[in-house]
C-alpha cells in the first residue's frame, strides 16, 4: 500500500496539473489573448469585446469539453478494465464507443432536426453494446481475449456501420470525418450542457462504487462468497462506464486511448486499488485530453488537427508496449 | 531432525481426540439434505445427505469429480440444487440474503490468479460483508483485519504485495481474509493445492489453531488424504455424488470407506514422529 502522504502527493499534483494546463489552455491559440485577459475576465474587470468573445465563446466551451470527455472516457476505462479482469479493454476497444457513434450518426439521419436525440443516442448505443460485451464474457464464460476480439469485431460492424450511413446520406452529420476520429473543434456550450449532468453524475457513481471492483478483482467466486451480487454489479458498473462513455461520445465523437492508457499510467503511479484508481484516472483523463487538444489546436496552426488524431498517434505505441508487456508476462 | 517442530509434533491424533469432548457437538453447522443436482441431463449428486459439526475440523475427500466442489458451490448458494436444501446453522442458505449468509459462513475457494493488492488490502475485503454502501473502515473493522492478520502471521507482510508472496505465504494471507470476514464456519476448497509439503502441513496446522483458538468450524475439501486423516475430526468420504460415509475419522468404517472410493489399501505406519498414512493403489505393487 502506498503510504498517505505519498497518494495525498499524487492527487493534489494531478489538481495542480489540471489547473495549469487549463491555463494554458486558455491563454495559447491563434488569438492573442493574454493571462491578463484571464484575471480581468475572473476578477469581473471591463474586457475587450474580442477577447472576451474568445475566452468565453471559443475556449471554455473547448476546454470543458476537453475535461468532460475525459474524465468520463478514463473513468470509463478503468472500470471496464476492472469489471471484465482485462487490462486490454476500454470503451473504444470493447466497442462501446463506436456504439454510441452508430448511434449518433443514426439518429442524426432519420430524425435530423432532433438536435437533443444526440446524446440520448449516443447513451443508448453505448448501453446496447455494453450489454452485447457483457452476454460476451458472461454467457459464454469468455477467456478475456475473446472479449477483446469480440470487441474488435464489434466495433469493425459498427464502424461499417457508420461509413455506409456516411456514404448514402454525406450530410447526416456536420463535420462526420471528425467526429470518426475524434475532435472538439465545433463544441459549442449548449452541446455539453445534458452530456456533462450524466458525466458529472455518472463520476460521482463512480468514485462511490469502485471500491466494489477491488471485491471483484476476487474472482466472481470469491466476491460472492463475500455477499457481492457479482452479476449485478458487473452489469451496473458496466451500464455506468457505457453512460459515461455515450456522454462523451455525444459531444466529442469517437475519442479513443484516453480510456485505455490514462488508467495504465495511473496504476503504474498509485497501484491497483481502484477505489484510487477510478477517480485519478478521470483526473489523469481530463489532463490528458485537454493537454492533446490544446497541441491539436497550437501545433499545426493556422491548421488544427482533430485530437483524436493526436491521442492516436500518442496512444498507438503505447498500446503495442502493452500488449508487449502483457505477452512477455505469460 | 527431530528438532523440525512441523513434524515432530503428531499434531492431530492427540489433538483433535481432546478435541472432540470439548467441541459443542450439540448442533450441526451446515446441514445437507437429500441434495440432488445435475449440470445436463446426467445426474451428478443424487440425494446427498450430511451434516457438519460445529466446532469440528471436517473433511471432504472423494476421487476427482465426484462433487467435492459442487457441494461448496450448493453450500454458498452459487448453484442451486434441482432437489434438497442446504441449511447453515438451520437457516437454508438460498432464503438468505447475500451479506447475511456471508456472516455466518466464509469460504477460501481454489486458488487463482492472485490478485494486484497488498496484504492489508486483502485482509481488509473480508469486511465487505458489513461495510455500508462505500464507506470506509469502523474501528471495529481496523481491529478484526489486525487481529485476522495477527493470528495468521502475515501481519509482518502487511504491506506488501500478494503477488511477491510464496505459496504458503499467500494462502495465510487469503486465510486471514477470511477471517476477518468474522463468521463462525469457514469453508476451504483445496487449500493445500499448489503448495510444497511443508507449506501443506503449515496451513493445516494453522487450520488446528484456528478451530482451537477462535473457536472457528472448518469444513475443508482436500485431496491428499494423509492430511486430511491427520488434522480432521470428522471426514465425509464422496464416491460418484454419493456419501459413503461420513463420521469419525479416526474410525475403522472411515478407513474402509476410503479405501474403497479410492479402491486402495491404505496403511498406518507408527513411526518416531506419529502416525501416517500410506495409501498402495490396489491390483498393482
Amino acid at each position: 500500500m502506498r503510504s498517505k502522504r505519498f497518494i495525498f502527493l499524487t492527487f493534489t499534483s494531478c489538481l495542480i496539473a489540471l489547473v495549469l494546463v487549463s491555463i494554458i489552455a486558455f491563454v495559447v491559440g491563434s488569438s492573442s489573448v493574454g493571462i491578463a485577459d484571464i484575471w480581468t475576465l475572473i476578477s469581473g474587470g471591463e474586457l475587450r469585446a474580442s477577447a472576451y468573445s474568445i475566452l468565453v465563446n471559443v475556449r471554455l466551451p473547448r476546454i470543458l469539453a476537453a475535461l468532460l470527455a475525459g474524465a468520463a472516457l478514463a473513468a470509463a476505462g478503468a472500470i471496464i478494465q476492472a469489471v471484465l479482469d482485462n487490462p486490454l479493454a476500454s470503451p473504444n476497444i470493447i466497442g462501446i464507443n463506436s456504439g454510441a457513434g452508430l448511434f449518433v450518426l443514426l439518429a442524426a439521419s432519420l430524425f435530423p432536426g432532433l438536435l437533443w436525440l444526440g446524446p440520448v443516442a449516443a447513451f443508448a448505443g453505448a448501453m446496447v453494446t455494453a450489454l452485447l460485451i457483457f452476454a460476451i464474457s458472461v454467457g459464454t464464460n469468455a477467456s478475456r481475449l475473446t472479449v477483446v476480439l469480440a470487441g474488435i469485431a464489434i466495433t469493425a460492424i459498427f464502424g461499417a456501420g457508420m461509413n455506409t450511413i456516411l456514404i448514402i446520406n454525406p450530410d447526416a452529420y456536420i463535420g462526420s470525418s471528425t467526429f470518426l476520429v475524434g475532435g472538439l473543434g465545433k463544441v459549442m456550450l449548449s452541446d455539453i450542457v445534458w452530456p456533462s449532468a450524466y458525466i458529472i453524475a455518472g463520476l460521482v457513481l463512480a468514485v462511490l462504487a469502485s471500491g466494489k471492483l477491488n471485491i471483484m478483482a476476487l474472482g466472481d467466486q470469491t466476491a460472492h462468497s463475500l455477499g457481492m451480487h457479482v452479476s449485478r454489479t458487473r452489469l451496473l458498473m458496466l451500464a455506468l462506464a457505457a453512460m459515461l462513455a455515450g456522454a462523451a461520445v455525444s459531444f466529442a465523437g469517437l475519442l479513443g486511448f484516453a480510456g485505455l492508457i490514462v488508467p495504465h499510467l495511473m496504476r503504474f503511479a498509485i497501484g491497483h486499488n481502484n477505489r484510487l484508481v477510478v477517480p485519478l484516472s478521470a483526473l489523469g483523463g481530463a489532463i490528458f485530453v485537454l493537454l492533446c487538444d490544446t497541441c491539436a489546436r497550437v501545433f499545426f496552426a493556422p491548421y488544427e488537427i482533430p485530437v483524436g488524431i493526436v491521442m492516436a498517434f500518442i496512444g498507438g505505441p503505447f498500446f503495442i508496449y502493452l500488449i508487449l508487456r502483457s505477452r512477455r508476462k505469460a | 531432525m527431530s528438532t523440525n517442530s512441523s513434524f515432530t509434533k503428531d499434531h492431530t491424533i492427540t489433538d483433535a481426540a481432546t478435541k472432540k469432548d470439548e467441541a459443542d457437538t450439540g448442533k450441526d453447522a451446515i446441514t445437507l439434505t437429500n441434495i440432488h443436482f445435475s449440470y445436463d441431463k446426467n445426474p451428478f449428486i443424487q440425494g446427498l445427505s450430511a451434516s457438519f459439526k460445529s466446532g469440528a475440523v471436517t473433511s471432504i475427500v472423494g476421487p476427482n469429480g465426484c462433487g467435492k466442489s459442487t457441494l461448496v458451490k450448493i453450500i454458498d448458494a452459487i448453484l442451486r440444487p434441482q432437489k434438497g436444501e442446504a441449511q447453515i446453522c438451520g437457516t437454508p442458505t438460498l432464503t438468505m440474503r447475500m451479506r447475511e449468509r456471508a456472516s455466518k459462513l466464509a469460504i477460501l475457494v481454489q486458488a487463482g490468479h492472485p490478485p494486484a493488492m497488498t496484504v492489508q488490502e486483502l485482509v481488509s475485503c473480508g469486511r465487505f460483508p458489513y461495510q455500508q454502501h462505500h464507506g470506509g473502515f469502523t474501528e471495529e473493522d481496523k481491529r478484526l483485519i489486525q487481529l485476522a492478520m495477527q493470528e495468521t502471521g502475515v501481519k509482518c507482510f502487511a504491506n506488501k504485495d500478494v503477488r511477491q508472496l510464496s505459496g504458503g505465504e499467500r494462502q495465510r494471507a487469503f486465510l486471514a481474509m477470511t477471517l476477518a470476514q468474522d463468521t463462525d464456519i469457514i469453508v476451504l476448497d483445496e487449500p493445500t493445492t499448489y503448495l510444497d509439503i511443508h507449506a501443506c502441513h503449515d496451513i493445516m496446522q494453522l487450520v488446528r489453531e484456528l478451530n482451537k483458538n477462535m473457536n472457528k468450524t472448518f469444513v475443508m475439501v482436500i485431496h491428499d488424504l494423509d492430511l486430511a486423516l491427520r488434522y480432521s475430526d470428522e471426514i465425509l468420504v464422496m464416491q460418484a455424488g454419493r456419501a459413503i460415509f461420513a463420521g469419525d475419522t479416526k474410525s475403522k468404517q472411515a478407513l474402509q470407506a476410503l479405501e474403497q472410493a479410492f479402491s486402495s489399501h491404505i496403511a498406518i505406519a507408527q513411526t518416531e514422529f506419529g502416525a501416517v498414512h500410506a495409501i498402495f493403489p490396489r491390483g498393482k505393487q
